[in-house]
């Protein structure tokens, strides 16, 4: 649960130095035919040419964000054509919240057309319906000019190479300069965007925004008489954990067992690591049965809420916003996504606990995953690929632009109103520009929250805390058949044992065996096809 | 008599004249049948990839063949599997033994009532929880019933003890079991409702003439009447007794785990939907179709040796 | 009015009746309390919402913006039309197309009668794969139209053999006699089995109009443009994008809406069963004992 596929299959960011000087390293799967290693390591990743209009309040580097006290007044307005070439242009996409009003009934989405210079129609699908409407569609042969494309998506390089337009002559190296925005995305992110030897898709950047710790209500705490809480090590977490619960009013520290956040604790790394070209799972660690024991330990103490198990991911969100709850373990954007939701008031505050070792010290914590999801475009397409990735740049315009704002915060007076120089939505606002058009690009989040100057201040300051010692996925960009394939299901066993451990219904000793059959059962061949891709994108340098 | 005579009078015709007599009929059967061919039949054409290892952007005739590998997720016997089988036949017991009768039983409750009004109020507020998705139904639940809940709330504020229902292993299957009777018992009434409105009132008259009690005009006019029925549901309910509810048990699944909740359609759904693998879950549909045809084939022929209707007339 | 009957038959003695009181005050008090709690949420204020940890029973102040929301954009509104559409007249053309199959398949010396039976049961038991129903849709064209709503799942094999039952049930002799007057099929089935089957119908046709109201996955699957979705796939993008289901499987931003809106989209789905049960009630609930009167 707190070790969610989503971490899992989404990868971290790979060497932050590696991007910073840009050098292509890639790597795919070496046994499969088209797409080995090597052939991706021959791709020059397009180059990173940093958006230099912009000046944040609070400057971020290659893994801490930029930060926004206010947005810029009289934002530049940094693209003049229009994108489109007059024809509709089709989109297939999740959507992650309730479905916006149609096209001919949102002026954002009217507004949008006009800018792009080309209707845009839209395919939406609720999260947890995607991969059947995906799936489908692909089956069927009649696939949108733009599609979202899951990184979970099963044999992903043979599909893109049916299915999608190669990129690489437009993207790779300077040629990406054409398109300022796409080539103000970090080059790390396009290495997930490799396979078949080629570039096959535009990037939706997570990464840093996606990092994962403990938030707790500062506000709730400081009513407590704590203020900027350090537990040392777990004993001392643990007792700061009790303190913020009293059962008998309902009240429990945590939402959920925050089982990420303890095998941080335990020194265990993100997903995969690698050492020397061998590869070792998180699964594998020693760390894991006192993070789990730690775990088990704080269900015991009474501390969890009772229904974590068994709650929706809104129900927590409830119980944090309503104080049933002071800990929650969530990332950045579930940070503003929180004070969007507040109802307690002015006083509600957030902040994020670092990691400290299990036993004192400083833990390292995990790198979020790096991308959303790849965006492809059809080969059956009749746009042309330059207009397709005209619309793609324009959608990673960065914050600070007049596109940006267009883009989050629709139009003025209608979708958002103005305090300062501030866009502060309003109801419609909300309702209508959740149309899903993050997902065909766009650029790194920025740290702001209209009106509360406060928080990116507070973001930034954990992200500067903890950048040194982020711990990043060593899978990212190695493409693994059988963990497409087979990856879920094995996990999932797992996962289940967890929680028949953490709520005491399993000994921590089930663990170990588990993790022999984990191997068995395909993490062994993971590991090797892992292995052998670094190997050959090594071997190629 | 009229019917034997006709059947014998049929059997003497060719099947030529016999189809030309049943023109009208025939005509009244057409569009349902070609609905049921087109939209049914057709579509399981593409169960052949059972036998392949099917990936949507290759197709079904691009997809290689891969025997019966496919199959193996319910053939290797691996315990995880058996489990799940294990699971699946306890609940399908306890759905035939509490959640099937429960209608039947409220059915003749409501039905022996003397007040028309309050017969009709009870029966317009049970039938509502059939509206309700899983999803809501199962949040209500622990709303109501859960460590955080109402009733739990209330017990601890009172320094009582709590009861723990919701996540509790040992009572889940009485858990999911419970929830489907309060979901769709009052709805499932309605079909019991319109075959007994279907008796004939006159027996019921003379059985009173005969000075017969309830409780004996229960057993000799409700019952019989009522029984046609109750069988053929029961039969087709066998046909799908593989299926135990899918949705309604993922979403608990967690916190209980899977030793007592994973079913055959959860643990289809675990281990190939989850990874993709369309073949295997086209795979497990067949055998369980198949298992069905089976159930009913078999159920059927129970019902004639009793006298009965069953599904079809033998 | 039902004097006649309750005359010869004994009142049963009063514990009898109190435990037949109680039953159904326990069931309906089990179906009741949630309820509230569903009705009182939708109204109450999200701050009482969040503190009490989802579920209000009592709420403090009683405001209607949960609705005024869900209403906004006019998204609901549209939808609304769509699943009204869909289901009168989805509904019609099912209970038309399957009470003619059924009444085929009820007639004793019809020669097709028992294969075309096996034909419907056995599609009750082998289900197809979405892919390949997606693939018929698309071939006889029904992509991005509103009637892939109804014609795909016009015809239930679950609701003919249920209908072929009832009308098998009705007493020979009426029917029997209405052939020996020269009465034709098709006057057999319009003018005696059909008004003898008012019941079966009325349930039928329930089960029918339900199923279209709730069905979202053909619209999910076959249209495109949202402005073609029924009721429930947009209400279902409210509660679903929530569950641990979707938001493992894919990595999104998870935004789940507020319980309060959760519970008024539960009301607004129900709303429009609850206006028209009452007048199909009136056929099936009637029971043995008005019935009796008629009689």
């Amino acid at each position: 649960m707190p070790v969610s596929r989503r971490s899992f299959l989404g990868g971290g960011l790979a060497a932050a130095a590696v991007a910073v000087t840009g050098t292509p390293l890639l790597a795919g799967c070496a046994s499969d035919k088209k797409n080995s290693a090597a052939a991706n390591l021959a791709v020059k990743l397009p180059t990173y040419v940093k958006y230099g209009e912009i000046k944040p309040d609070l400057p971020g580097t290659d893994v801490v964000l930029d930060g926004f006290l206010k947005y810029p007044a009289n934002p530049v307005k940094a693209i003049t054509d229009k994108p489109g070439d007059g024809q509709p242009i089709t989109f297939m996409t999740n959507i992650p919240g309730a479905i916006p009003p149609a096209e001919d009934k949102n002026q954002f989405w009217q507004a949008l057309n006009d800018r792009l210079g080309s209707e845009l129609q839209i395919s939406m699908a609720s999260n947890d319906e995607y991969p059947d409407k995906f799936a489908t569609r692909v089956a069927g042969g009649d696939l949108p000019d733009i599609i979202n494309i899951p990184t979970t998506t099963v044999q992903l390089p043979a599909l893109l190479k049916a299915k999608a337009m190669d990129l690489t002559e437009q993207l790779s190296g300077d040629a990406v300069k054409k398109y300022p925005f796409l080539a103000n995305i970090p080059t790390v992110y396009w290495k997930g965007c490799v396979f078949n030897g080629g570039i096959y898709g535009v990037p939706v950047p997570r990464g840093m925004s996606r990092t994962t710790l403990p938030l707790y209500r500062a506000d709730l705490l400081a009513a407590k008489g704590i203020s900027n809480p350090a537990p040392k090590n777990f004993e001392d977490f643990l007792a700061l954990c009790q303190e913020m619960t009293a059962a008998r009013e309902n009240r429990w520290a945590w939402t959920r067992v925050p089982l990420a956040y303890l095998r941080q604790m335990a020194d265990v790394p993100n997903q995969w690591k690698e050492e020397g070209g061998k590869f070792t799972s998180f699964y594998e660690a020693e760390g894991n049965a006192d993070a789990l024991e730690a775990g088990r330990k704080m269900v015991e103490a009474g501390v969890i809420n009772p229904d974590s198990f068994s709650a929706k991911a809104s129900q927590r969100k409830q119980w944090f916003n309503g104080g049933i709850a002071s800990f929650d373990i969530d990332s950045f954007v579930a940070w503003n996504q929180y004070y969007s939701d507040n109802t307690a008031g002015d006083a509600f505050s957030v902040n994020m606990l670092d990691v400290p070792g299990l036993n004192g010290g400083q833990a390292k914590p995990w790198m979020g995953a790096a991308l959303n999801n790849v965006t492809a475009f059809s080969k059956d397409s009749k746009h042309s690929v330059d207009t397709l990735l005209k619309i793609a740049n324009w959608m990673a315009a960065p914050f600070g632009t007049e596109e940006y704002l267009f883009r989050k915060y629709g139009l003025e007076g209608r979708h958002y109103a103005l305090q300062g120089s501030d866009p502060v939505p309003t109801k419609t606002g909300i309702v209508e520009t959740g149309i899903g058009t993050q997902y065909i690009s766009d650029s790194a989040l920025a740290l702001y929250w209209p009106g509360k100057p406060d928080v990116p201040q507070k973001q930034h300051a954990i992200q500067e805390k903890i950048a040194s010692r982020l711990q990043y996925d060593a899978s990212y960009g190695l493409y693994s058949e059988t963990m497409s394939k087979d990856g879920a299901r094995i996990n999932g066993v797992l996962t289940d044992l967890e929680n028949q451990i953490l709520q005491g219904k399993k000994p921590v000793s089930d663990w170990a065996p588990a993790v022999k059959t984990w191997l068995s059962s395909g993490g062994e061949k993971i590991r090797g096809e892992l292995q052998d891709a670094f190997a050959a994108a090594a071997g190629g340098k | 008599m009229l019917q034997r005579s006709k059947t014998r009078q049929q059997q003497q015709l060719s099947l030529g004249q016999r189809l030309l007599r049943d023109k009208v009929l025939l005509l009244f059967a057409l569009p349902g049948t070609a609905l049921i061919v087109a939209f049914h039949y057709v579509p399981l054409l593409g169960n052949v990839i059972a036998f392949k290892d099917y990936q949507p952007f290759l197709g079904i005739g691009g997809s290689d063949w891969s025997g019966w590998e496919n199959f193996a997720v319910i053939f290797n016997g691996d315990p995880a599997f058996l489990r799940a089988l294990k699971n699946t036949l306890i609940l399908t017991c306890l759905q035939s033994i509490f959640v099937f009768p429960a209608p039947i039983l409220l059915a003749l409750l409501l039905n022996s009532l003397f007040s028309e009004r309050i017969k009709r109020i009870a029966q317009s507020i049970l039938y509502l929880p059939h509206f309700m998705s899983w999803v809501i139904v199962v949040a209500l639940f622990q709303q109501m019933l859960g460590g955080g809940g109402l009733l739990n709330n209330y017990l601890r504020s009172h320094d009582l003890a709590t009861l723990d229902i919701i996540g509790n292993s040992e009572l889940f299957h009485v858990l999911l079991t419970s929830q489907i009777i309060w979901k769709d018992t009052g709805w499932a009434t309605i079909l019991f409702l319109a075959a007994l409105s279907q008796i004939d009132s006159q027996l019921y008259e003379a059985a009173s003439v005969d000075g017969a009690s309830r409780m004996r005009q229960l057993w000799h006019v409700t019952m019989p009447g009522l029984r046609g029925i109750i069988i053929l549901l029961f039969i087709l309910r066998l046909g799908d007794s593989l299926t135990v509810g899918f949705e309604q048990i993922i979403l608990q699944q967690q916190a209980v785990g899977r030793d007592v909740s994973e079913v055959l359609d959860t643990y289809v759904y675990n281990n190939g939907v989850i990874g993709g693998a369309w073949g295997v879950a086209a795979a497990v549909g067949l055998v369980k179709g198949i298992v069905g045809v089976v159930l009913v084939l078999a159920a059927n022929k129970v019902a004639h040796i009793f006298g009965e209707q069953g599904v079809y007339s033998r | 009015m039902s004097q006649k009957i309750v005359q010869g038959v004994p009142m049963p003695g009063w514990p009898m009746r109190a435990f037949k009181g109680l039953v159904l005050l326990v069931f309906c008090a089990a179906v009741i309390i949630p309820f509230v709690g569903v009705i009182s949420t939708s109204v109450a204020p999200n701050k009482q919402i969040n503190e009490s940890g989802g579920l209000v029973l009592f709420p403090k102040s009683v405001n209607f913006a949960a609705y005024e929301s869900l209403f906004a954009g006019g998204v609901v509104t549209r939808a609304l039309f769509v699943s009204i559409f869909v289901t009168v007249v989805g509904t019609l053309l099912s209970l038309t197309v399957s009470c003619l199959l059924a009444y085929a398949l009820s007639r004793p010396g019809f020669s097709a009668g028992r294969p075309i039976l096996l034909v419907v049961l056995f599609s009750m038991l082998f289900s197809p794969g979405i892919i390949p129903t997606y693939l018929v849709v698309k071939g006889v064209g029904l992509l991005d139209s509103i009637w892939a709503l109804i014609v795909p799942t016009m015809v239930s094999a679950f609701n003919v053999i249920v209908l072929r039952a009832f009308f098998m049930n009705l007493p020979n002799e009426i029917t029997e006699s209405a052939r020996i007057d020269g009465a034709g099929e098709l006057k057999t089935f319009g003018y005696i089995v059909l008004p003898l089957s008012k019941a079966v119908l009325s349930v039928i046709g329930l089960f029918y109009a339900v199923a279209y109201w709730n069905a979202f996955f053909s619209a999910l699957l076959y249209l495109n443009d949202s402005k073609l979705w029924p009721l429930q796939l947009v209400l279902r993008t409210y509660v679903i994008n929530d569950t641990q289901l979707g938001s493992a499987e894919l990595g999104t931003e998870l935004l789940p809406p507020q319980a309060s809106i959760q519970m008024a989209i539960l009301v607004v789905s129900i709303v429009p069963i609850l206006i028209i049960y009452p007048f199909l009630q009136r056929h099936f609930a009637k029971g043995v004992l008005t019935g009796a009167v008629k009689g």
